[in-house]
């Protein structure tokens, strides 16, 4: 356990026509909110792909169909993790690993920060404009 | 007239008490509103006066969503008020204490894991919180882990517990401890003394040298007089 900063992506671009994605990570937790319907599950379900590619490997997904979630996740290292339904899935012990696992990025779909070293560049919606997809920061 | 409202009873309020009588010569109404939610009511249903202005001392921490959300209220409404509420820019008034500079040398606590603990959390603050992957000593990183839910104002209040457990330097009761605004010596046991004797003894000095750190001097430079 050392603190390092630690990015493994300041952005993951890709197109899923008729969209563009141009997501900037500030932070090495970022919590993804807005409402339902903002295009969450959607970037998870593209996540799924993109992941398979070279480039975008170090992307780990869980959800709720995840097996063995918990200790999936705590096996993790040099991760860009992403959790859906995070407000549901992450206990306290997950919450404590993500604060001190410096070697993993986190993407979070979770509209509650308790518990979690987060930075006032952690907070960032889906906004969509003119078919670019992008992260902003939630106001 | 000039408000500031805090969110704090005990220690808290006694402290903004002594900076109103030490540095302000009374001319502000300190006044409690017993929790955040009670500075957000009292904002919410206040009719402000041309000549009034209220200054907040609201405790902000981005980690806690709870926070964050009345936060954001709050700013609203420091929107609407036309420069007459003016939110001051504080974590807690534990961080003040743990950030004083003479904090160490007049408590005499040597506790020297918790004084290294400290070091590495106030290297590490930034923009109201403590940015862990800053903190490289596996100790402190072990300190804080052992946090039940993790929080910036849950290691500080704990952290300046800790470190003013000295003689009468507590800021965990209804007042500020004796030692820091009381004239010294007010030891109950003067011939085993447990503190690191001020190079002031005057109560008043003490809190001015208080008053006058840097971390204090940022927060109410914001507040005119």
């Amino acid at each position: 356990m050392k603190g390092e900063k630690w990015m493994i992506y300041k952005n993951i671009t890709f197109k899923a026509d008729p969209f563009s994605y141009d997501l900037v990570f500030d932070d090495r937790i970022t919590l993804v909110g807005g409402d339902s319907g903002t295009g969450k599950t959607v970037l998870y379900e593209i996540l799924e792909d993109l992941r398979l590619t070279n480039e975008y490997k170090a992307i780990k997904l869980f959800n709720y169909k995840s097996d063995e979630f918990l200790e999936a996740m705590k096996r993790c290292r040099n991760n860009f993790i992403v959790i859906d339904n995070a407000d549901i899935l992450i206990n306290d012990d997950i919450r404590t690993f993500i604060n001190f696992e410096f070697s993993n990025q986190y993407m979070l779909f979770l509209r509650n920060c308790d518990g979690l070293n987060v930075s006032d560049k952690s907070f960032k919606v889906l906004k969509l404009d003119n078919n670019r997809i992008t992260l902003e920061e939630e106001l | 007239m000039k408000y500031l409202w805090t969110e704090d009873t005990g220690a808290g309020l006694h402290f903004w008490q002594l900076v109103n009588q030490l540095f302000f010569d009374n001319e502000l109404v300190i006044e409690s509103k017993e929790s955040n939610q009670g500075i957000l009511n009292a904002l919410s249903d206040l009719e402000i006066k041309e000549s009034d202005k209220y200054y907040i001392a609201f405790d902000y921490v981005v980690d806690n969503q709870d926070i964050r959300n009345k936060y954001r209220l709050l700013r609203s409404l420091e929107k609407k008020s036309e420069g007459k509420v003016i939110i001051l820019d504080i974590i807690c008034f534990e961080h003040l204490i743990l950030a004083f500079d003479k904090l160490v040398s007049w408590t005499g606590t040597r506790k020297a894991d918790k004084i290294k603990i400290r070091e590495d959390v106030l290297s590490a603050i930034e923009n109201h919180r403590i940015n862990l992957s800053k903190i490289n000593s596996k100790k402190t990183l072990q300190y804080i882990a052992g946090f039940k839910r993790y929080s910036t104002e849950r290691v500080m209040k704990s952290l300046a517990g800790e470190l003013t457990e000295n003689e009468k330097w507590s800021v965990r009761g209804s007042l500020m401890g004796e030692c820091w605004y009381k004239d010294c010596c007010v030891s109950d046991h003067l011939y085993n003394l447990r503190c690191g004797k001020p190079e002031v003894e005057h109560g008043s000095e003490k809190m001015r040298m208080l008053i006058w750190s840097e971390e204090i001097q940022k927060i109410i430079k914001e507040v005119i007089v």
